[in-house]
């Protein structure tokens, strides 16, 4: 019984199939790696998107629809390739804690303002709330807009901005798309569009490559809204 | 080596696996926060849901009765499908059958002159409103609302409708507003203004608040809002809004419900009903004859007297025509009468009574011969068992045939109570009045309403309608000047203000609310038209409806 060892032609046909397998796998690796972050992305995404919906409502049902203002504004994001015109809006609106022990109406003790950064591709989703005994419930009194937000809506856009200094902010997201709010005066309802964009791996000019967006668009009752129509 | 290959086999499934449990291990460790922070959002959503089914549960429990939660509760535990409402110490809990449940508080101060002191961790309730608290618990995580409620105004626009609201043709339409807090018009159709956007244009149209607020108005619709028939849109809301003052507020998808209000939920004279028979009151001629005494001297004899018949002559009479046939009664009147008589005297009519000044048709309802007026008066209630027609009619010979009247057409206008008491009339057909109606008074009628324009009728904010139509209310404005009514306006179809010789009437005045409900309002060719909502004819029915029904409206929301 004589032991010989592997042909050329043998050990060319092993390291061949070696590589293929190898490259198949590395393939399905990095594909399966993109996806989890991917995955993971969306998972941080729609996380997100629970957590500012469940604020969004909470604060947009307590207000009433004429202390709702928006100040529109918008950004162009490069997609590579195209680009897109997205709006990055502010709101602003009247908070209340308790109601008047006479008349019953909502006391207004603070104002909160929502605003998305116009960084790109992915802004910031900031609150700032303020305390203010803002005059807006007496009865007869239009409840509008404070002046303060409708003259200086950009103020709330630049970062470090000045007005969280009037009270405290919090950041809600880093990975804004879009913010589109939109008051329906018929209805009285509020709607908000918001989308969120991550994105996963680079391109060769250092962009990242794998993008995921996820998008919800709310349709508020300012449930403190008097009279209502 | 078959041994081998075996045991090589199971080393390599025993790795699979481990790689595998590994994988799925990971997978969940990493994903742990996200699950609870899933289910935790979730139990929380559902707990706040439950909340509002409290809410929503004592909402309509106090729209039924607004003395509900008052005093102790009664009738518990109230099994509604899926859902047990049981009473406990503190309140109310109510049990889905899947585990989700609510526990309610009320504080229940509605039709009350004063409010509740804060008291163990609640705030005050102000006087004449409710505090309802929800507390919804699911998987043990509790949400909390609190809802204060107030009583809705049963119609809180100048004018609704659910049909068109066409104000095409008039110069200057004003909406006023004696409400704080609102001044609308709205229809669950579309709303023509009149031609306001048109350059260089006379007609204008404004809402105003006369109470100095400064909330605009608002045009609510459910479909398009025009000037006159141009759409106000995007576009041209602004200019809209400059010369209005005034949102349109078009295309709304929400559901605006006009009460539809009947004759039981208002407060009339609560005295028993006196009946008017129901017909066509009209004032009309009748002929009697003059008698002329002719004196004829004779020799020697006396003079001889001969009674003479004059030519007939028309004196003023008012006739009634029974529904549905029957003999006409004619009245007249005895100074009328005395009127046309000659030397002789006079010959009455061939039928008819002869009435001193006034004709009395039932007590509160009288023609009087001097003014030439229908009078209604006395804090009562008026019934026609029928329908009823006031107007003016020729007249008819001894052989009935209708003769060339000869007195001049008066007219025929109904006089309630010029203050102080007021007249309830309750028509039970078709109602029309052929002149004014002025005074202090209401008129229900459960068909149609239709009255000649130079209206004044004035309702009081205690007994507050002054016209409920079960069919359309008309105004005819022909040859008119104007047309004022103060109160509550309803028709259950339409309200149309018209003239039929393109004449120009000079000024309608609605004070209180109008409402059309199922049909549209309609005016035209009038200089000014000035609706003007007044709460205060409201309060009486926005307080409680019979049985103390009460629609309500949430005034605050929060969360606990």
């Amino acid at each position: 019984m004589s032991r010989r060892g592997f042909s050329v032609l043998e050990l060319v046909i092993a390291l061949s199939l070696l590589m293929l397998i190898s490259g198949v796998m590395f393939v399905l690796f990095n594909t399966c790696s993109n996806s989890f972050q991917l995955g993971m992305v969306r998972q941080s995404l729609q996380g997100q998107l629970r957590r500012i919906s469940t604020r969004l409502a909470r604060d947009i049902r307590q207000t009433s629809f004429h202390t709702l203002s928006v100040n529109s504004d918008t950004v162009n994001v490069n997609l590579e390739p195209g680009t897109i015109t997205v709006a990055r809006d502010s709101i602003c609106l009247a908070h209340t804690s308790s109601y008047d022990a006479v008349t019953g109406q909502p006391v207004w003790n603070g104002y909160t303002v929502y605003t998305a950064t116009k960084q790109v591709p992915r802004g910031q989703l900031i609150s700032y709330d303020v305390s203010s005994s803002v005059p807006m419930c007496a009865p007869g009194v239009l409840q509008q807009e404070l002046d303060d937000f409708n003259n200086s809506v950009l103020s709330y856009k630049m970062l470090p901005s000045v007005k969280a200094q009037l009270g405290t902010s919090k950041t809600w997201t880093q990975d804004v798309h879009q913010f589109a709010v939109t008051k329906n005066d018929a209805d009285q309802v509020i709607l908000v569009r918001l989308g969120l964009r991550g994105e996963q791996g680079h391109t060769q000019n250092g962009r990242r490559s794998l993008a995921e967006a996820a998008e919800v668009v709310f349709r508020f009752k300012a449930e403190n809204t008097w009279p209502r129509l | 080596m078959r041994k081998n290959k075996r045991a090589l086999a199971l080393v390599i499934v025993l790795f699979s696996t481990v790689i595998l449990t590994m994988m799925v291990g990971a997978f969940f460790v990493v994903n742990q926060d996200n699950f609870s922070l899933g289910r935790a959002a979730e139990a929380r959503l559902e707990a706040q849901l439950a909340a509002e089914s409290g809410l929503s549960y004592a909402r309509f429990k106090l729209e039924q009765n607004q003395t509900w939660g008052r005093g102790p509760f009664t009738g518990y535990p109230e099994v509604m499908g899926s859902l047990t409402v049981r009473q406990t110490a503190s309140g109310l809990l109510g049990e889905f059958k899947d585990g989700r449940s609510f526990r309610l508080t009320i504080r229940n101060q509605l039709g009350q002159a004063s409010g509740l002191p804060a008291a163990n961790g609640l705030a005050a309730v102000p006087k004449d409103s409710v505090v309802v608290t929800a507390w919804g618990e699911v998987r043990g995580f509790q949400s909390g609302l609190e809802m204060l409620m107030v009583g809705e105004p049963l119609y809180d626009a100048a004018a609704s409708s659910n049909g068109m609201i066409d104000m095409r043709g008039n110069k200057a339409w004003e909406v006023h507003s004696r409400d704080k807090m609102r001044n609308w018009v709205r229809s669950n159709d579309e709303i023509h203004t009149n031609d306001v956007l048109r350059a260089g244009t006379t007609e204008s149209t404004k809402f105003i608040s006369d109470v100095g607020s400064t909330i605009p108005g608002t045009l609510w619709s459910k479909k398009e809002i025009y000037a006159q028939d141009t759409a106000v849109d995007s576009g041209n809301a602004k200019a809209f809004f400059g010369s209005t003052n005034a949102t349109a507020a078009a295309r709304s998808t929400k559901n605006y419900n006009i009460y539809d209000l009947k004759l039981s939920d208002l407060k009339v004279p609560q005295t028993a009903a006196v009946s008017i028979p129901p017909g066509r009151y009209y004032v009309t001629e009748t002929l009697a004859t003059p008698i002329k005494k002719v004196v004829t001297p004779r020799l020697l004899l006396p003079p001889k007297v001969d009674m003479v018949d004059q030519p007939q002559k028309a004196i003023r009479a008012v006739t009634y025509i029974p529904e549905g046939g029957g003999s006409p009664q004619v009245f007249y009147d005895q100074a009328g009468l005395n009127a046309v008589a000659d030397s002789g005297g006079v010959k009455p009519p061939a039928t008819g009574t002869m009435v001193s000044g006034t004709a009395t048709f039932a007590p509160g309802f009288t023609f009087d011969f001097s003014t030439l007026d229908f009078s209604m008066t006395g804090s009562q209630q008026l019934e026609v068992n029928g329908s009823f027609s006031v107007g003016y009619g020729t007249g008819v010979d001894a052989n009935g045939n209708p003769f060339t009247p000869q007195l001049p057409k008066p007219d025929t206008d109904i006089k309630f109570s010029s203050s102080g008491s007021m007249t309830f009339l309750n028509v039970k057909g078709n109602m029309t009045v052929d002149g004014k109606v002025v005074g202090h008074g209401a008129i229900a009628a459960e068909k149609d309403i239709f009255f000649r324009a130079d209206a004044d009728l004035t309702a009081t904010t205690t007994d507050p309608l002054v016209f409920w139509s079960g069919g359309n209310v008309t105004v005819d404005a022909t040859g008119r000047q104007g047309v004022k009514l103060t109160g509550l306006v309803y028709a259950k179809n339409n309200f149309e203000v018209l003239t039929t010789d393109n004449s120009v009437l000079q000024e309608v005045r609605l004070t209180g609310a109008l409402v059309a409900r199922n049909g549209k309002i309609k005016m035209a060719n009038t200089d000014k038209i000035n609706m003007t909502y007044d709460p205060a004819y409201l309060d009486t029915l926005t307080k409680g409806l019979p049985n103390d029904r009460r629609r309500l409206a949430p005034m605050c929301w929060r969360v606990l």
